[in-house]
């Protein structure tokens, strides 16, 4: 239990550096396409929402590894962080989803890595967002069995 | 919940204080609250068994069935 709560330590100080990283990206990602002289089209603009429910879901993180710092994880509040995650990796997807379209339809000169790349972020986060919806569930219903074996008396 | 747990009523009957049966069925004064007050999920064979034993009474004088209305 100490280990797991060392790594739940590290893990959110990891998560909290990468929250900086990422909102210092999103706040600079006008200068930085301008320095790699790239043209600000859509597909360039859905990485602002991809990027806030990406931030979104770090936080929705951290406050998962806050949860397994408490005596008792088997709570509510585990159960809706693990919702709200759930909820902005599928959304994620969808911002992928949409961006690989119209790198597809609208932007064929976008090179088939890209293309690539966003069909393999598109499944990665759908399978994140499972994953996640089925932990919720395991969690939910560890909290139920919990709350009525603390109430047998 | 449809099952009612009546133990003030008999509580009651026997002049006894919650600390002191609690005290006797050896649980906490907070578990025999959870009880009282219908909060509880479930209650040991065990537990029951003491109270009903200290008591004197049968399961069915301290707990009772109500129909639950159903909301359409």
């Amino acid at each position: 239990m100490k280990n797991t709560k060392k790594i739940a330590i590290i893990l959110n100080i990891i998560l909290k550096i990468a929250m900086v990283i990422g909102i210092g990206i999103l706040l600079g990602l006008w200068e930085i396409l301008k320095l790699l002289n790239i043209k600000f089209d859509l597909l360039v603009f859905l990485i602002y929402p991809a990027g806030i429910l990406f931030l979104g879901l770090v936080t929705r993180f951290i406050k998962l590894f806050n949860q397994l710092k408490i005596e008792n994880p088997f709570n509510h509040n585990t159960v809706k962080y693990l919702k709200q995650a759930m909820i902005i990796s599928t959304s994620i997807s969808l911002i992928i989803f949409i961006a690989l379209l119209l790198a597809i339809f609208m932007y064929p000169s976008y090179t088939l890595t890209l293309k690539i790349s966003l069909t393999f972020f598109t499944i990665l986060f759908i399978g994140v967002g499972i994953a996640l919806y089925l932990l919720s569930e395991l969690f939910r219903q560890a909290t139920e069995y919990k709350e009525e074996n603390d109430l047998t008396i | 919940m449809a099952i009612i747990v009546n133990l003030d009523v008999m509580m009651a009957k026997r002049k006894i204080s919650s600390q002191e049966l609690a005290e006797k069925v050896g649980i906490t004064q907070a578990n025999l609250s959870i009880l009282k007050t219908n909060k509880g999920k479930a209650i040991r064979f065990s537990t029951l068994n003491k109270i009903c034993e200290i008591l004197n009474c049968k399961p069915g004088d301290i707990l009772d069935y109500e129909k639950e209305e159903e909301n359409d």
